[in-house]
């Protein structure tokens, strides 16, 4: 659990114990799941109930010091955390562990207060992971992809 | 800003504004950097109200979501994802009248680095999240179409490493950021990068044989792909083909005709300009002993950067020399 926040690992336990499970790219992982989403239904999802979600893509890597974060009624947004930085770092992060973690990137956006890296999983299917700049924070939100 | 408190979407076309972007095409600017591999990541928002966001292409989006390719709500420039440190061109002729290079390359806060340029048609253009000590130019110098200005980071507000490029005129009496691409003001939508070159033929292009001690004249030709007038003068868009591999190399085959040991000449043509054919001539001169020689070459722009990108690929000229009866060397 060293990526994964503690309210991420009483998420997942509460997952397992749910009997959730990955729909997309399950069990394809090549990365350790100490340190990935893989298998994981939203870490939070106060709007919707996570069964109308999209899992969390197998392997996704989640950066260190994130914490799980609610999400609003959107059934297009799969997960968020917050990181306690801001700038280039979330970016820079999925920019090298995407790739790291088997995932194409298909395109990197960066802008001022928000940064868009849209990748591909083994399957085919393209999300996005969305940094923006919350307060002194940052959010990184994956969502299903779009325009 | 940039969250959902809004959502939805909608397209809309103004005919009547694409109309107006015709009108006022006029195919001045270039694309601040030389890789043309960079992509827009995001361009100028052109509707003033919150969650309205219309894009380059006169799309309307009614949300305040990034549209990546297109636009963020309230952007004011043009970003261009590029890693910390590569190199910016000015996107044409002017003067630079700001300049501020004191943030670390990555340093998030309020402000960053950046170069502000003067046009002679009134505009000004501003390459932001400059790097540490980023500016190659200082206030008040003259710079050229495609120069290399500037080297990128990510200082001041910025998620991700890419350039800020922005472009300002006075409109009702205040500067307020334009959007180029929509005036198409570059040479192409979404433009071309400044300098670029295409292989189009040579007058030999298998080996050349040339007896020692002798000189023969080989001559290039390649299609000006980019978005900058090749000159043969020493101002601006001056074009030369220099040595390479390494660059700089002084040639075992300069001859008399070249203007330094690793020059091997201009463009022939005053001026080529975007989607002509540059022709560059040169002699090559055998000094050294009999043997198999390969010579490689690169395009130089404006003495400052080198067409190494892989659409160009590697130019070299394979050359045989031969013993020469006329200096008392047996015929092979």
């Amino acid at each position: 659990m060293r990526f994964i926040g503690r309210g991420a690992a009483v998420l997942l336990l509460a997952a397992a114990a749910s009997g959730c499970t990955t729909k997309e790219e399950g069990g394809t992982s090549p990365v350790a799941a100490s340190s990935v989403g893989g298998g994981l239904p939203s870490t939070s999802a106060t709007g919707s109930p996570p069964s109308t979600r999209p899992a969390i893509p197998a392997g996704f890597p989640i950066m260190p010091g994130a914490k799980p974060d609610a999400l609003p009624d959107d059934a297009t947004l799969i997960a968020r955390w917050t990181v306690p930085v801001v700038g280039s770092a979330a970016y820079d992060f999925y920019t090298r562990a995407l790739p790291d973690a088997g995932f194409a990137i298909v395109g990197a956006y960066p802008a001022e207060r928000a940064a868009l890296i849209r990748f591909r999983g083994r399957t085919g299917t393209i999300w996005q992971v969305l940094a923006e700049l919350v307060g002194d924070r940052t959010q990184v939100t994956i969502q299903t992809d779009r325009p | 800003m940039i969250g959902r408190m809004c959502i939805g979407l909608s397209f809309a076309l103004a005919v009547s504004l694409a109309s107006a972007s015709r009108a006022l095409a006029t195919d001045d600017y270039t694309l601040p950097f030389y890789d043309p591999s960079i992509s827009l990541s995001y361009g100028v928002d052109r509707d003033p109200r919150i969650c309205y966001q219309r894009d380059w292409a006169n799309v309307l989006w009614t949300d305040c979501n990034l549209h990546y390719g297109r636009v963020y709500d309230g952007h004011t420039g043009m970003d261009y994802p590029m890693a910390v440190l590569s190199p910016i061109a000015a996107s044409r002729d002017g003067t630079v009248i700001d300049l501020f290079e004191g943030f670390g390359t990555q340093q998030f806060g309020t402000n960053g680095n950046y170069v502000l340029v003067s046009h002679a048609d009134g505009r000004r253009t501003l390459y932001y999240h400059l790097g540490l000590n980023g500016a190659r130019v200082s206030v008040g110098q003259t710079v050229a179409a495609g120069q290399w200005i500037a080297d990128s980071g990510c200082s001041g507000q910025c998620y991700g490493a890419h350039l800020h490029f922005e472009m300002r005129a006075v409109i009702n009496g205040r500067w307020t950021s334009v959007d180029p691409i929509f005036e198409k003001r570059f040479t192409t939508n979404p433009g071309r990068v400044p300098f670029l070159a295409t292989y189009l033929r040579e007058s030999n292009s298998g080996t050349e044989v040339i007896k020692r001690y002798t000189t023969v004249t080989h001559w290039v030709e390649f299609v000006n792909a980019g978005g900058r007038t090749w000159r043969n003068n020493i101002g601006t868009g001056r074009v030369l083909l220099g040595t390479w591999n390494p660059p700089t190399r002084d040639s075992k085959f300069s001859a008399l005709d070249w203007p330094s040991s690793w020059v091997a000449t201009n463009v022939d043509q005053n001026a080529v300009p975007p989607g002509g054919v540059g022709r560059f001539t040169f002699g090559l001169h055998a000094e050294s002993p009999p043997g198999v020689y390969d010579e490689p070459f690169d395009l130089l722009a404006n003495s400052l950067r080198w067409f190494d990108w892989p659409r160009l690929g590697s130019f070299h000229v394979p050359i045989q020399v031969i013993l020469n009866s006329r200096f008392g060397e047996p015929q092979e």
